[in-house]
């Protein structure tokens, strides 16, 4: 591993930490920035609407259903900006050393060569706004569906046996979450070789 | 099949990291082993769910990866 990447991902497992840091100290009312959306996307979907009530989360009471803490779409959030920082890193990694040898050969043919790679902190600071802003929305996005699918599978009343209502919960929230990750890492890799295409043609 | 199985798993492998150290590693790492029994059945869960769904994906793609 180079230590241009090793710089990043340093960069991105700190901001993790400062992630989970928050979310395990944060009350209700400290996670509104994820609870809030959240509950407006759920409401949106379901037609019904979900009030804040202090102290517990944001309560529907026509599906007898609260968003509370433990159901912010933190910790998806956090796996979300881990896979974003590895993907963002590598491609960054191949798009300086793409650059590079543009200039390199740039170099050789007889133009003025110039600086091979974005600097170090602008190119980590970008990799983290987007890592930020892209798991962020996915785990808005993502958390809202598992919601949706939590309040249809509760009223369908499935529990039976073995399968109790919390472990179908349970399935149901890690079916999501990981179908969630998988689709975000499609979105990233395209957007990112879309980046690199664009940059290529420029 | 053997390889439409592995290119699941590969292409999956960045997501299943993730998911694994948020799931399972940071839990382990403050403490949730102390609560065994629904911790051990979390890690189950976690664990099997998502290699799972890989190989479903896997198999779902393993016709259109064949010979054409």
């Amino acid at each position: 591993m180079s230590v241009r990447r090793a710089v990043t991902l340093t960069v991105v497992i700190l901001a993790m930490w400062g992630l989970k840091r928050h979310y395990a100290d944060a009350e209700v009312e400290d996670l509104r920035w994820i609870l809030w959306p959240t509950a407006q996307l759920v409401a949106a979907a379901t037609g019904s609407p979900f009030e804040l009530e202090p102290g517990a989360g944001y309560l529907s009471r026509q599906h007898f259903f609260v968003i509370e803490k433990s159901c912010a779409g933190v910790n998806f959030m956090i796996a979300a900006l881990g896979l974003t920082g590895l993907v963002l890193a590598r491609d960054s990694r191949r798009k300086n050393s793409e650059r590079s040898g543009i200039h390199s050969r740039e170099a050789s043919g007889g133009s003025r060569g110039c600086a091979a790679s974005t600097p170090l902190l602008i190119d980590d600071a970008l990799i983290l706004a987007q890592g930020l802003a892209l798991s962020y929305a996915g785990a808005v996005v993502v958390n809202s569906i598992r919601i949706l699918v939590a309040i249809g599978l509760a009223s369908a009343d499935l529990a039976d046996g073995w399968w109790t209502a919390a472990r179908i919960h349970r399935l149901e929230g890690i079916t999501v979450y990981f179908v969630g990750l998988l689709l975000l890492d499609r979105v990233v890799r395209r957007l990112s070789a879309n980046s690199r295409t664009a940059e290529a043609t420029s | 099949m053997k390889a439409a199985m592995a290119r699941a798993f590969r292409g999956a492998a960045a997501p299943l990291l993730s998911y694994y150290a948020i799931s399972v590693v940071v839990p382990l790492l403050n403490g949730g082993a102390g609560r065994a029994a629904p911790f051990l059945e979390h890690v189950c869960f976690v664990l099997l769910v998502p290699p799972v769904l890989i190989i479903i994906t896997g198999l779902k793609a393993s016709p259109r990866g064949g010979p054409r």
